[in-house]
């Protein structure tokens, strides 16, 4: 995430240390921050102030978006002593990260959840022929049918046009033009829903719609297409070997039982058989914690995996 | 899957073979058959008696396997491709030779009784070798 | 019980698997190939009759090996020899052969064992998207439930996913009790 920070009645040779220490502290810290100079419009704005005791303060106000989809701002204020050393500035970003993810990490489970639901379903009913535009009617991306296959033609590679769809709130289904298969990237549309599912936030009302039954895959999902990682794969390999429930998939993985949710969702979503049905036995038996052979075999692959990201990189 | 018929398939060269080996086993003391496969394992011909439980079809691909391991186990050990390779059993000895004319590469695999030791069975082998580079060199 | 840490490509001559070991193999892979006598079933100067052999040095002096078999079928009996110990196979096939489909079946039923554990993944090169459907379609058909990538044995990446997918496999295999 990109952030700008501005500073308020900040001499030259102010704002010049204060752009040095922002990139020293840049390593350490988890979002982009960008300095934009003398400037009131700023996610952080270190502003001077006087101290009571006649020396200056800074104060740091922060603009907090209250919802995604409105253009109110709550602000937070910070004091903090002057002159601002790099520790001083390192916790000032740090703490203003900190509120803003938990904003973030508020709101995930209202709008944007439904948002994305709402993006799937209007993606999974695109047709050849379609067109996605932005709002300056720019094309996004166009839809043919080869092979008894939707392709989606973009100049976008899938995640970032999915990162496009998911941040863009005015998008508008139209015609292709005819020039649109001349454009760099082309995958299935289920490579798109496919980003987008597991991308997705989840309510919580799914987690109670899932938790009821067993689920078992009955293929593999088309690495050709779709978007792998350790758990895509650890995931496909569990449910294709025997019915899971979602907390005995999570355990068996250690990993949330929403990223299984989100896995089981994205297979619905592309098309893949699964079946289902209510728990009425006991767990699944998972082996508790492996026996020494097994030990010493998950620790192979586990390095043969490392190895194998390492050469990859 | 696709089976695959005999490459060398010039029934000539085949009858040159068979003679060659025929004549080796009856001449020889001890040698219980030969076979003869071309180097990527398809059987050309051979003695073994009509009533034996050897699959000749598995025992050339074997025997092909046996000399390319041998030629990859002497290239590992740095040494020129091998020539033959001899296994030991209890009930006699199984000798490899690897030949190559211009043309063709072929494997000959001789099986001897268990009476037999290795400097006869040796020799006994190269003097079919002989015989069969000499069919190689001469066939056009 | 030894640490079983051995890799196995399978699959019809023309495939790929030579080359797919010498891609991912660290060092030089040895190989025991020879004139092939019988360029009408596949036009390529040489075939392996005994195995391919390469390996990949994980960080702590354990070693991943790799072995190929030789393709062709009257070199079926040297396959259970090579695959001794196998944890998973990579299938290679080409589908600019003929009969490539009814090759990939063949083989998945030569290492049944493997292909009942999930534990056969099939990697289809020269592949066209139409065949491809149609050979996960044969393959869900015949009642396997086997992974199926499209692959280019020259391709490090490519069979680096190939191989990733077979650790995932092997971990789940470990951890569930059946």
């Amino acid at each position: 995430m990109a952030l700008i920070l501005g500073t308020y009645g900040f001499s030259p040779y102010e704002r010049k240390l204060i752009q040095e220490q922002l990139k020293v502290i840049d390593s350490k810290v988890a979002c982009q921050w960008m300095y934009a100079g003398e400037t009131t419009e700023a996610a952080l704005l270190l502003a001077k102030k006087p101290c009571h005791k006649g020396t200056q303060a800074v104060q740091v106000r922060l603009y907090k978006p209250v919802d995604k989809n409105s253009e109110s701002r709550q602000t937070h204020y910070i004091d903090a002593e002057w002159p601002l050393r790099i520790f001083g500035l390192l916790d000032i970003v740090q703490q203003t990260e900190k509120i803003i993810n938990n904003n973030s990490a508020a709101q995930s489970g209202t709008a944007t959840t439904n948002e994305t639901a709402a993006l799937i379903k209007k993606l999974t009913a695109l047709k050849s022929g379609n067109a996605i535009y932005q709002l300056n009617n720019q094309l996004l991306a166009a839809l043919t049918e080869e092979n008894r296959r939707t392709f989606i033609y973009s100049r976008l590679p899938v995640s970032a046009l999915g990162d496009a769809l998911r941040k863009n709130k005015h998008i508008e289904i139209g015609n292709a033009v005819d020039n649109a298969t001349q454009l760099p990237h082309k995958y299935p549309l289920i490579a798109l829903l496919w980003d987008l599912e597991l991308e997705a936030d989840l309510p919580a009302s799914d987690l109670s719609q899932w938790e009821q039954r067993r689920y078992s895959l009955g293929q593999w999902p088309d690495f050709k297409w779709l978007r792998t990682g350790d758990n895509v794969l650890r995931l496909s390999a569990a449910f294709t070997k025997r019915p899971l429930s979602i907390q005995e998939a999570a355990t068996l993985l250690k990993i949330e039982p929403g990223a299984v949710i989100r896995f089981l969702k994205a297979c619905t979503t592309v098309g893949l058989r699964i079946t289902d049905t209510r728990i009425r036995g006991a767990q699944a038996r998972l082996a508790a914690s492996p026996n020494e052979q097994q030990g010493k075999q998950l620790s192979l692959l586990s390095s043969l995996r490392k190895r194998l990201k390492m050469a990859f990189s | 899957m696709t089976d695959s018929s005999n490459p060398l398939n010039s029934n000539t060269l085949k009858a040159a073979f068979r003679e060659a080996l025929k004549s080796a086993t009856k001449g020889s003391s001890g040698m219980e058959f030969l076979l003869m496969a071309t180097s990527d394992g398809y059987a050309l011909c051979d003695t073994i008696s009509d009533g034996s439980n050897i699959n000749r079809d598995s025992l050339a691909a074997m025997a092909a396997s046996f000399a390319g391991i041998s030629d990859g186990l002497a290239s590992q050990s740095n040494k020129p491709a091998a020539n033959g390779s001899i296994i030991e059993t209890n009930a006699g000895l199984l000798v490899c030779k690897q030949l190559k004319s211009n043309r063709h590469e072929v494997v000959l695999l001789g099986a001897f009784e268990q009476s037999t030791n290795h400097g006869i069975a040796l020799w006994s082998l190269n003097k079919v070798v002989s015989d069969v580079l000499a069919i190689l060199e001469n066939y056009n | 019980m030894q640490i079983q840490n051995k890799v196995l490509f399978i699959g019809p001559m023309g495939a790929g698997k030579t080359t797919a070991i010498q891609t991912l193999s660290d060092d030089v892979a040895a190989s025991t190939e020879v004139q092939n006598s019988n360029k009408e079933m596949f036009n390529k100067e040489t075939t392996t009759v005994a195995m391919d052999y390469g390996a990949i040095q994980l960080d702590d002096n354990q070693r991943i090996h790799l072995y190929g078999i030789p393709g062709q079928k009257h070199f079926e009996p040297v396959w259970p020899v090579v695959a001794k110990g196998a944890i998973g196979a990579i299938l290679l096939v080409n589908a600019s052969q003929p009969n490539w489909q009814q090759d990939t079946l063949y083989f998945i039923k030569a290492f049944d064992m493997l292909a009942k554990s999930n534990s056969i993944l099939v990697a289809a090169n020269r592949i066209t998207d139409e065949q491809h459907d149609e050979l996960a379609e044969l393959l869900d058909q015949q009642g396997y439930c086997l992974p199926l990538l499209t692959t280019d044995p020259r391709f490090h990446d490519e069979l680096v996913l190939a191989l990733n997918i077979l650790i995932a496999n092997l971990e789940i295999e470990i951890s569930i009790d059946d």
